[in-house]
């Protein structure tokens, strides 16, 4: 599974929190919490940039471990429902 | 398998040439002859009879055979940002730092912000000393390549696996969040005068005393779905002042815990049994084998050192860390 099957719109949706989904990954769901805490209290373009960025990496990382697969599975899952 | 050992037996291991984390109590540490280990003061444990309070003798991990490469490595409060940067592709890294120390606060109040955070896979624990002896004795990391200890700075083994093999870092919290008020913080620090209490700013303390709240229940925010702990350390009504073992962050909502009417029923039921024999290493918090009353109780077929923090990419508290190594 390939984390640039995600758009711009999701990953900016996911850092926004206007998509909500059942995570697994611990690490997934602690860098998101951290990440949408730095957009909250700096929502520059940039700083949403560079979250956005790390999250890509965190995917990227992470790409062959199951939990992070089944994750990214639910958030191609929920873009494809929104198209 | 066996991991608790007397002093002789981890003696005759360390000669052998195994690679270790160990823990225990520093009478016993000190006298661990050079080798490829780290270790971290502790004399409370979860065992395979139940928890247990010893100073006579060593918890100790074996790195498995089949890791490819391992290195242990010295970090100072600053350099600690680069524990992630540091860690292996794959494979993961096991950090120990003494409670208390500088290491200790950089970690915990910065970790969120170091360069790659939680993109590798960092698990760890904040190293103690028996509760008789706080204030007396300090916690201390022992480097066993360097034949030193260390009062303030991490400590970290960076673990590589081979291609078919991965860690997965979890953990057992069996605290939710309470129905009760939304409370949030106006800085990021392990104490606060001040809280905003479903938006109005109040003196913590009070707020607590007037409300009697039971702070052996933890603050519990909510990361996505993972239930991330702030335990109390102190309520100084005097003072106003209200000390976490684990810092509270700007921005972020938290509640008191729902209450627990049976702490080893609730682990039990949410620890995955299927990945017990997977776990490598994992740790739990003192507060948890003091409230629930552990020592005797076995720990679902889980061991490993009591912590004074534990460390799962961050900072943690009353929670159950590990780390499972799984086939691809």
């Amino acid at each position: 599974m390939d984390p640039s099957q995600i758009s711009e719109q999701t990953w900016r949706d996911l850092i926004l929190a206007h998509i909500n989904l059942d995570f697994q990954f611990l690490a997934l769901k602690i860098l998101l919490s951290r990440l949408r805490l730095k957009v909250k209290l700096d929502p520059s373009p940039e700083s949403l940039g560079d979250s956005i960025a790390e999250l890509k990496n965190l995917f990227l990382r992470f790409q062959n471990l199951p939990a992070a697969q089944r994750d990214l599975q639910k958030i191609l899952e929920t873009q494809r429902s929104f198209q | 398998m066996k991991t608790m050992f007397t002093l002789n037996e981890a003696k005759e291991i360390i000669a052998a040439g195994k690679k270790l984390l160990v823990a225990g109590d520093e009478s016993l540490l000190t006298q661990l002859p050079p080798g490829p280990w780290i270790a971290g003061t502790i004399p409370y444990f979860m065992t395979e009879n139940g928890g247990l309070a010893t100073k006579e003798q060593l918890f100790i991990n074996e790195l498995p055979s089949f890791i490819t490469n391992f290195k242990i490595k010295k970090y100072t409060p600053e350099s600690v940002a680069d524990v992630y940067k540091d860690a292996p592709e794959n494979g993961f890294s096991v950090i120990i730092i003494p409670a208390s120390s500088p290491t200790h606060f950089s970690f915990a109040l910065n970790a969120p912000k170091y360069e790659g955070f939680a993109t590798k896979q960092l698990i760890g624990w904040i190293v103690g000393v028996h509760l008789d002896e706080i204030g007396k004795k300090t916690p201390k990391v022992f480097n066993g390549e360097e034949n030193e200890s260390l009062e303030d700075g991490a400590l970290v083994m960076h673990i590589e696996l081979p291609p078919d093999k991965y860690g997965e870092i979890n953990i057992v919290n069996i605290f939710k969040q309470g129905n009760g008020d939304t409370i949030t913080f106006l800085e990021d620090s392990f104490s606060a005068t001040e809280a905003v209490v479903n938006g109005q700013t109040v003196s913590f303390a009070e707020y607590l005393t007037a409300n009697k709240i039971d702070t052996r229940l933890p603050l519990v925010a909510d990361y996505c779905g993972a239930m991330i702990n702030t335990s109390f350390q102190k309520v100084d009504p005097e003072q106003k002042k209200v000390t976490f073992y684990a810092p509270v962050f700007r921005g972020i909502q938290y509640k008191i815990a729902a209450p627990i009417s049976d702490y080893i029923t609730s682990f039990t039921q949410q620890l995955p049994q299927e990945e017990s024999a997977q776990i490598f290493f994992s740790c739990n918090c003192i507060l948890n084998y003091l409230y629930s009353e552990l020592e005797g109780k076995k720990t679902g077929g889980v061991v490993g050192p009591i912590t004074f923090g534990e460390i799962a990419y961050q900072l943690l508290n009353q929670t159950l860390a590990y780390i499972s190594i799984k086939d691809h």
